[in-house]
């Protein structure tokens, strides 16, 4: 069994399921004695059926091909998609600023940038320039930091 | 219409007339460009600043930046793969592969001309037919519409060539994705699990921007960045030679027909264009097989068809008072809010105003070409940086953009999975433009199949009895669903 699991398949499979669990809510959820054009769920139905379907065949051609597995994402992916999750998160609660400063610091780590004084220089200058474009040029406030009120 | 040119001329020529154009149009591009702003914000942006001008240069204001920014929108698309605007997101496909050859100013210069040249028919278009086009756009009811969806849905089987169950379950997960929120008709809360941030749907563009811009950052992340090197090399736009454009005029021309005629039709939009039109240049290119890896026809026909949209969609907005998209509703509130109303009567009661509204409009389309080069010369030393530095620019653009469509912390939030699910779906070879056409259209696809059961009382046959149209369109999309297969089994022969 655990021959025929590669990424792919673990892919196609996750998507297979996850149309099953939504069909089934959308299935469950139905009202029969409504017309399918005043059912919220009639055209979703449409929609999911195919979904189970297409991911059952490639669910089916993911294990029977056996492709090549990929080589691994790198550790520096995990850290980046961490720190991504983390900007978008924190971004409107700590402020434009001070998260995209430690954003930028981050990124610039884990794509290979090993000099101090460019990462420190993109990191506070791309930011501050932004700041500038955004709130002072186009007059489209960026989320303020609930420390310092002016960044 | 033309008798009142001379009139509408003089309307126009005045210092605060063409002040207006030029900066309007400079100011549209560079909103267009940044990821997340676009074509409605970027008319919204401008809207309480026309509260002080005159009549006609408020309108032109509006229209200039409704015009640059559908433009600009192609700038970053192509550069950066980040589609500026929801419009250019079918520009990534071919565009961003020619910046990677080191062929970014070409690229931009097949969609400069491109967007020019749709801008300036459509604006013809305007002039000479608008009153007409309307009547006839009038025939369109929800089962033509329903047609005209399912063949612009037929694209996904073209873009989704090499690997096209991977690509059809990527467009049915769009669809479904379009449908999660509360119901359109009765307001039903669907597929929100309780969550109240989702009552109003996945934002497109938070969903376009995590799948094509942030998903190239962690794509990149995972292979080895060589830290010196720059992502694109951009010094300008270059122009294509004039013997470039042979054999692609029928693309062009094809193209600009399709942008003007779904313009025209309330509800469609220029993001329904482009990709119809791509899918469509797809089919009948004699370079088909080089689209999707930097083929020029895939720019000209995205460009041409989403900026000939933006005449188009003025038509039913000035002759009927039916905005064609969100950007035309804001257009209709501008004029509302300067005292025009538009509708048939507009044409007759004050057809110096329209003469001047529509004359305005081609002349910022002529405009287009030279301020769209001025612009992107300004923009090229931004791009002269390392991959590294403009990786991470980008990752803080796609938050940046995500957040003022909607200044809503959880869109950031669906970006940023979006980008993850991305990354994932494309190590394994699933292309992303299915599911950005499947939530494009989607939403208007289950409208107009609901309203037309309404129609019909539930009857699903009656879609093709007295619907001559529907029936055309749907004819239409199976013939071209069966143009693969036939090619494939033609193939198979050959070799054989």
């Amino acid at each position: 069994m655990l021959a025929l699991i590669n990424e792919r398949a673990l892919v196609a499979l996750v998507l297979f399921l996850t149309g099953i669990a939504l069909l089934w809510t959308a299935i469950a959820g139905g009202t029969p004695d409504l017309q399918p054009a005043f059912d919220p769920r009639f055209f979703p139905r449409i929609v999911l059926t195919l979904w189970v379907a297409i991911a059952a065949m490639e669910l089916a051609a993911a294990v029977w091909r056996r492709e090549p597995s990929l080589e691994p994402a790198a550790w520096r992916i995990g850290v980046l998609v961490i720190a991504v999750l983390l900007y978008a998160v924190l971004f409107t609660r700590l402020g434009f600023f001070i998260t995209s400063v430690a954003f930028c610091i981050v990124s610039l780590l884990v794509l290979g940038q090993r000099h101090i004084l460019t990462i420190a220089a993109f990191a506070i200058g791309a930011p501050t320039m932004l700041l500038i474009l955004f709130n002072r040029v186009l007059k489209m406030p960026l989320p303020a930091s609930p420390f310092f009120w002016w960044l | 219409m033309l008798d009142m040119l001379p009139q509408a001329l003089g309307l126009i020529f005045t210092l605060e007339g063409i002040a207006v154009l030029v900066l309007g149009t400079m100011l549209g591009i560079i909103l267009g460009a940044l990821p997340g702003i676009g074509s409605t914000v970027a008319v919204a942006i401008i809207l309480p600043f026309t509260l002080g001008m005159g009549q006609i240069a408020a309108i032109l204001l509006v229209l200039a930046v409704y015009a640059g920014s559908v433009y600009g929108g192609s700038i970053s698309a192509i550069l950066i793969n980040t589609p500026g605007t929801p419009q250019s997101a079918a520009t990534c496909l071919d565009g961003y592969p020619m910046s990677q050859r080191g062929e970014a100013g070409l690229a931009l210069g097949w969609a400069t001309l491109a967007s020019v040249i749709g801008g300036i028919v459509s604006a013809i278009l305007l002039i000479l037919a608008a009153p007409q086009v309307a009547a006839f756009a009038l025939n369109f009811g929800p089962i033509e519409t329903f047609a005209l969806i399912l063949l612009g849905l037929t694209c996904i089987v073209s873009v989704s060539e090499g690997s096209m169950i991977k690509g059809l379950l990527a467009g049915v997960i769009g669809i479904f994705l379009s449908s999660v929120g509360g119901d359109p008709i009765t307001g039903e809360a669907r597929f929100t699990f309780g969550a109240f941030e989702l009552l109003a749907g996945f934002d497109l563009l938070a969903v376009v921007i995590g799948v094509f811009a942030l998903s190239e950052v962690l794509l990149r992340a995972s292979r080895r960045i060589d830290g010196a090197a720059l992502l694109v090399a951009f010094e300008g736009i270059v122009l294509p030679k004039l013997r470039a454009w042979k054999g692609r005029l029928g693309v062009l021309a094809k193209s600009v027909a399709i942008g003007c005629g779904v313009g025209v039709l309330p509800g469609t939009g220029a993001a329904t264009a482009a990709f119809i039109s791509y899918a469509e240049a797809r089919r009948s290119s004699p370079r088909r097989e080089n689209f999707g890896k930097g083929e020029p026809d895939g720019i000209i026909a995205s460009e041409s068809a989403n900026n000939a949209v933006t005449g188009g969609a003025l038509v039913p907005t000035m002759a009927l008072g039916i905005p064609g998209d969100a950007i035309t509703a804001v257009m209709l509130a501008t004029l509302t809010l300067h005292g025009v109303t538009p509708g048939v009567r507009l044409m007759t009661s004050n057809p110096t105003l329209i003469a001047a509204i529509f004359t305005g409009f081609l002349l910022i389309n002529l405009i287009l070409l030279p301020l769209g080069m001025l612009v992107s010369r300004l923009a090229a030393p931004l791009l002269r940086m390392r991959e590294a530095f403009l990786m991470t620019a980008i990752a803080i653009f796609c938050v940046i953009g995500v957040y003022f469509v909607r200044g809503n912390p959880f869109d950031l939030l669906v970006m940023a999975i979006a980008g993850v699910i991305g990354f994932l779906l494309r190590r394994q070879g699933y292309p992303m433009a299915p599911l950005v056409i499947g939530m494009v259209l989607g939403p208007t696809l289950e409208m107009s199949l609901r309203q037309g059961l309404i129609i019909t009382n539930g009857s699903f046959a009656a879609f093709f009895t007295g619907h001559p149209i529907a029936v055309a369109l749907m004819l239409t999309a199976l013939l071209l669903l069966s143009l693969p297969v036939y090619r494939a089994m033609m193939n198979r022969r050959r070799t054989a």
